[in-house]
């Protein structure tokens, strides 16, 4: 089989190529792991939702063990690993949160000394986040100080909960910077799919296809207007030829049958470890690390935002289960570097909904008997009485956190597993001590009596950037500005792995945005396009 | 057609008999909620949890076996010290069984995750009442910005 362009891996950042290519008239084939998710299989409207969460719809994959996943070794790693392997990708679990870096993300070298710049600007990316807005039908509101002024979101803000409610006049009180949340979730009927309901179970997916997830936003139309999407093709490398260019893939298909693909351009979009996994799987001649991987930095400078979800809890009830599971509202007080504290860089807010009983009751801390009075009295306390405050810190790039493959692991398919070796750095633990202390104040001033904190042992790691990164020197980064690899000129990378940095917002709206600036520049150069 | 596993196949008499004693170590009644065996926990409502994930059988009996017949307070507290883990797997299903009961939602409230129709005439509060109004840029990501536009970044 041949096509002119294909894509590894059918998640967020591969639909949007997909859908924008062959929009353009290219021959497009995608190879994803995973199979379509019925809409109909998600838990969210049944009584077994909280069960789901911790077993078959685990966003671990370690845990969820579905054949679509691959093992991935955390072992030597801080938190474990969250993502989806499925048409949509991590997108079919994601919270939905839609936010934009700032300017000064770029350039975090240049006004701080330390990481390094992106090699485009804010300038470079905005006009790519306002049409990917469009095309996952973003619901906000316009007018963010935080931000630089452009078009407003296509839907209007999502209602807000009794939490954002009240935590948006805690803000307000303190002086603090505060907004309605944006998130990829529709508040009005558009491009043929129904409004939120409110129901809070994004994150084991939308039975109501009202969450933007990839496979309903991108998926359906890209197969519709004639992209090959085959699915249960997991990839085990990328074939090269002897002149160092891609000439398409192998993988293996669900009886485990193995095929290869032909194609003039191939595209990574198997996200931020998939992507160097197979990339460290695969070999161009003369090279033993992995295929464009002359700067041996494929799988390093690993960017995972490990979070601090802090609860707070007051006396009267909040029914603070129920709300959409995005940013009810956001805040950047302390986003950026302020020069006088002993961290660089800094963090986003993010208020979202507590869960169920079963929360409250699996997380009683150890010191006391976890069960009997102890158990009752906790739930009772908490269910419904929380307000949730979702931390992300800027974590900044480090070779040792890094992707490899797994000595003594394999997929059923017999390929290396992924390892990932990840430590929560001196400077991400003192961002997160310093923002607790700062939610701490924010929630008692608000009227909580107790605040609890997350543990990062108990908690995973959802954006998973970095380990491939974008860069001008083929000595010190992997893609060029537009995610072409600089070995390999007709290798592409577009997934999560090409951040430079990670900022400090949820990164599903700049990984849409990269993936349409690099998919026009595909098409609209295509002519001078190397090809094998 | 789907077969249903009988609930012998789920879980064996044995560990059921144990179950039960545990649960209601783990549950007992209070204030007007019902302990684990007011509901017969260990009989139907772990079989709809473990029809529902039956990858959990295995290591509940695991669990059980290791609680065996010794006194359940002192048995759960040495799984405390020892094997969190198989402590954490009987709290699991019991605590799911529990919680997904009628009579149970009924006291604490929560019935599961309801939907609500989005009421698209309301305007936000925080548009009229003036709070928007008073957000300003944050401090250091708007120092930021000012350093890179002077500098033409
Ligand atoms: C629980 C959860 C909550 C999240 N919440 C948010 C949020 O609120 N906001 C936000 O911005 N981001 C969020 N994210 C992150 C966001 O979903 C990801 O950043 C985004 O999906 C990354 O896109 P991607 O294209 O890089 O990878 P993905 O969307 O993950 O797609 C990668 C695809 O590649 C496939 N693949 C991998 N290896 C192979 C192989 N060998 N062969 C074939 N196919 C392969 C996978 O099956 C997968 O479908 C969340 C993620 C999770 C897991
Ligand atoms: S809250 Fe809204 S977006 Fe989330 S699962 Fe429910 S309907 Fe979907």
């Amino acid at each position: 089989m041949t096509c002119d362009v294909l894509i590894v891996g059918g998640g967020l950042s591969a639909g949007v190529m997909a859908l924008t290519l062959v929009e353009k008239g290219f021959t497009v084939t995608c190879l994803e792991q995973g199979g379509w998710t019925d809409p109909a299989a998600y838990p969210g409207g049944t009584p077994f939702w909280e069960l789901a969460r911790r077993t078959k719809w685990s966003a671990d994959p370690n845990v969820r063990r579905a054949p679509s996943d691959y093992p991935i070794d955390v072992s030597e790693s801080d938190m474990a690993i969250m993502l989806y392997n499925g048409v949509g990708g991590s997108s079919v679990l994601f919270g939905a949160q839609w936010a934009r870096l700032t300017p000064g993300d770029f350039r975090v070298r240049t006004l701080d000394g330390v990481a390094d710049d992106w090699p485009i600007s804010w300038r470079d990316i905005w006009p790519f986040y306002e049409m990917t807005d469009r095309e996952f039908g973003i619901s906000g509101l316009g007018g963010d100080p935080a931000y630089p002024e452009g078009e407003d979101y296509p839907l209007p803000p999502l209602p807000l909960s009794s939490a954002g409610t009240r935590m948006a006049k805690t803000f307000d009180e303190l002086g603090w910077h505060w907004w309605p949340g944006s998130n990829a979730i529709i508040s009005r009927n558009y491009d043929d799919r129904r409004p939120c309901v409110l129901r809070g179970t994004c994150q084991t997916g939308c039975g109501e296809g009202a969450k933007s997830s990839s496979d309903q936003t991108h998926w359906r139309k890209a197969v519709a207007k004639g992209v090959k999407l085959i699915t249960g093709a997991r990839v085990r490398e990328i074939m090269v030829s002897d002149n160092g260019l891609a000439t398409g893939a192998v993988y293996f298909d669900r009886d485990g049958k193995e095929h290869r693909v032909d194609a003039s351009v191939v595209v990574m979009a198997a996200g931020g470890v998939g992507t160097p996994r197979i990339l460290l799987n695969s070999t161009a001649k003369g090279s033993g690390a992995g295929l464009a991987n002359s700067s041996g930095l494929v799988g390093k400078r690993f960017m995972g935002h490990p979070y601090v979800r802090i609860v707070g809890y007051f006396a009267e009830p909040l029914k603070s289960w129920h709300s959409h599971a995005g940013a009810n509202i956001t805040s950047l007080q302390f986003y950026g570097t302020d020069p006088d504290r002993d961290f660089v860089r800094g963090s986003k807010w993010a208020v979202v909904p507590t869960r169920g009983p079963l929360d409250s009751a699996l997380s009683l801390p150890d010191d006391d008997s976890p069960w009997g009075e102890n158990l009752h009295l906790r739930v009772n306390r908490e269910l419904g009485h929380g307000i949730a405050l979702d931390i992300l810190p800027e974590d900044l790039p480090e070779e040792a956190n890094r992707v490899t493959l797994c000595d003594d692991g394999f997929d059923s398919d017999g390929i290396p597993a992924a390892k990932v070796s990840y430590s929560i750095s001196e400077n991400t633990s003192r961002i997160r001590a310093f923002n607790v202390a700062r939610a701490t104040e924010a929630l008692k001033s608000a009227g909580a009596h107790e605040i609890h904190v997350s543990d990062p042992a108990t908690s995973g790691m959802v954006h998973l950037l970095g380990t491939a990164r974008m860069g001008n020197d083929p000595e010190t980064s992997v893609v060029d500005k537009w995610g072409r690899t600089h070995d390999v000129p007709n290798l592409f990378i577009i997934d999560a792995s090409i951040f430079v940095t990670a900022g400090a917002v949820n990164p599903a709206a700049t990984v849409a945005a990269l993936a349409k600036r690099t998919s026009l520049y595909l098409a609209e150069n295509s002519r001078d396009q190397v090809t094998a | 057609m789907t077969v249903r596993p009988q609930p012998e196949e789920l879980l064996e008499t044995g560990h059921r008999v144990t179950l039960a004693a545990v649960a209601d170590v783990l549950l007992p009644s209070w204030k007007g909620l019902p302990s684990a065996s007011d509901i017969e926990l260990s009989g139907k409502p772990v079989d709809r949890v473990l029809s529902y994930a039956p990858e959990l059988a295995p290591r509940l009996a695991a669990s059980l076996s290791a609680v065996g017949d010794r006194e359940i307070p002192h048995a759960l507290r040495e799984m405390l010290e020892n094997d969190r883990k198989g402590l954490d797997l009987l709290l699991l299903v019991c605590c799911a069984a529990y919680y997904m009961q009628p009579s149970v939602q009924e006291r604490t409230g929560y019935r599961g995750q309801e939907a609500e129709v989005i009421d698209r005439a309301e305007l936000p509060a925080y548009l009229e009442d003036g709070t928007l109004e008073r957000t300003v840029a944050p401090p250091n990501v708007a120092r930021e910005f000012a350093t890179l536009e002077e500098a033409g970044l």
